[in-house]
């Protein structure tokens, strides 16, 4: 258990802290489980993303020790290791968006239990959107949901999948021209005009 | 906000139950890293074969390192609806339907046991051990698992001379020495805790995973009189770490409900009628639900007055 109060220190603080007391790394996965679980529930299902969350901090506390103090916010590092494992699930991650595309059914938004209770179908625009993901190149999916999904930086990206800012750039910019052209020239990443929600 | 980040916004947060069990994963990292074990304990392919005394207990010792553990995992409105059962409750269940099953031996009988396994081959075994522990007992596989290209064979199992640096713990299922454990739940926990007390503190598992190894150990193809079987399954609700695995099948098909505990190794499950909540098999696999390395189901349980018309292979140890 842990008895020293790590409330306000920077992710870096205790990631450092933990080389030596490894419990204090707990505190990190406290502090970013459930957005790392939202990301990867984005891209794979909550299923697998029950599994994953939990593998991206066993990986993380193994590679506590060449984590680069420079940066007090660990969450580009963390969205890295959790794409790293979202890759290898490329096919699958294709298939999810082709189901959402298909039935409206997104495993991202309930748990297999739920599905069969309630069932809310994506709209059509959504059904679009999903097709036009399923079409991406990976690379082009993680920059664009980590954007959207992880809330990251283009710089953030580009530290958290080891690439330049140009590279991420230009993988947003194929994305986004990928995507208006599955809309009919309509960029669905776009905010219409005085519809921002 | 544009409509993939409203997609991504909607995405609800994990539930408490897939939380505790990630926060588990990780604790029972730290605990190994700790042990300065995980190295060791990653890889290990765990090896078991309960209760052949001196004659064929192999492996068990040292796959005992990685320490796995600790939390009592949270549980939430949501995923009580999701899991309509928990572990706590699938062993309840399977004590409670242990304490009824019981086979009337006389002292000068046998026990004799029939179960698949399925490692790098499917084989039959069978057991036959004697009741009071006064004869040798018989193993008898097809095909034979100590000889390759021999259809059928049969070793002698009998009690005893624990191997070199094995732990102390008596990997050793004879009726007779059955009987000399405690049958209260709390008693038999007590017990497994002493024994693994033993161990050189390098070696020491954390008591979750001991425990669970223990309760495997024993029940896996084995014929436990029905209150240890019972108090067995009770001391493994109390393990930290458990859960369940919905939707499994044993070795020869049956389908069941499975507890399971990560291991040293990988996933260890015990697999239960998902009715009668019968004992049904052992299930192994390096990922959760991932396909099995291990199997063994337990087919039938029946009372022998004689040992079959046998021919041991020579003496010597068998892995």
């Amino acid at each position: 258990m842990i008895d020293t109060d790590v409330g306000s220190e920077t992710d870096a603080v205790i990631i450092a802290s933990s080389v030596h007391e490894p419990e204090l790394f707990t505190a990190l996965y406290e502090r970013h489980a459930p957005a790392i679980h939202r990301y990867v529930a984005r891209r794979l299902g909550t299923d697998m993303a029950d599994d994953l969350m939990a593998e991206t901090f066993l990986i993380a506390f193994r590679q506590r020790e060449s984590y680069d103090q420079s940066r007090p916010d660990a969450r580009p590092w963390l969205y890295g290791i959790a794409t790293n494992l979202v890759a290898q699930h490329a096919k699958a991650e294709a298939r999810m968006w082709r189901t959402i595309a298909r039935t409206g059914i997104d495993p991202a938004m309930d748990s297999p239990a739920d599905r069969v209770v309630e069932q809310v179908s994506a709209s059509g625009t959504r059904r679009s959107l999903a097709a036009a993901l399923a079409r991406l190149h990976p690379g082009q999916r993680d920059v664009l949901l980590l954007t959207a999904a992880g809330g990251l930086t283009s710089t953030e990206i580009a530290t958290a999948l080891g690439v330049s800012p140009g590279t991420v750039h230009s993988r947003l910019n194929r994305a986004r021209k990928k995507m208006r052209a599955a809309f009919g020239g309509i960029d669905p990443l776009d905010v219409p005009e005085g519809l921002d929600r | 906000m544009n409509e993939l980040e409203y997609m991504c916004a909607e995405v609800p947060a994990p539930s408490a139950d897939a939380l505790a069990k990630g926060h588990e994963r990780l604790i029972a990292e730290v605990a190994a890293s700790k042990a300065g074990s995980t190295r060791a304990g990653r890889g290990i392919r765990w090896k078991r074969r309960p209760f052949m005394g001196g004659l064929i207990v192999v492996g068990t010792a040292a796959a005992v390192t990685a320490a796995v553990a600790i939390l009592p995992g949270a549980t939430s409105t949501r995923t009580e609806r999701l899991r309509p059962v928990s572990a706590v409750e699938v062993l309840g269940r399977a004590a409670k339907t242990a304490r009824t099953e019981e086979l009337h031996a006389r002292n000068d009988q046998f026990i004799k046991v029939t179960s698949v396994e399925i490692a790098d081959h499917r084989y039959t075994r069978q057991t036959w051990l004697s009741v009071d522990g006064s004869e040798v007992g018989l193993l008898r596989t097809n095909p034979c698992q100590f000889r390759s290209g021999t259809a059928t064979c049969d070793v002698r199992l009998q009690n005893g001379d624990r191997p070199k640096g094995a732990p102390p713990m008596p990997f050793n299922g004879t009726p007779a020495y059955l009987r000399t454990l405690p049958t209260d739940p709390a008693a038999l926990k007590a017990y497994i805790r002493a024994h693994t007390d033993k161990l050189p503190a390098s070696k020491r598992p954390a008591e979750g995973y001991e425990t669970w190894s223990f309760v495997v150990d024993h029940v896996v193809e084995n014929y436990v009189p029905p209150k240890l079987r019972g108090a067995l399954f009770d001391v493994a609700a109390t393990v930290p770490g458990i859960s369940v695995s919905k939707n499994v099948r044993d070795a020869i098909g049956r389908p069941g409900i499975a507890v399971r505990m990560k291991t040293g190794a990988g996933w260890q499950e015990l697999i239960f009628d998902p009715v009668s909540y019968r004992y049904l098999g052992e299930r192994g696999s390096t990922t959760p639900s991932g396909p099995a390395n291990y199997q063994n189901a337990l087919v039938k349980t029946e009372v022998a007055s004689t040992l079959p018309p046998h021919r041991f292979l020579p003496e010597r140890r068998h892995n």
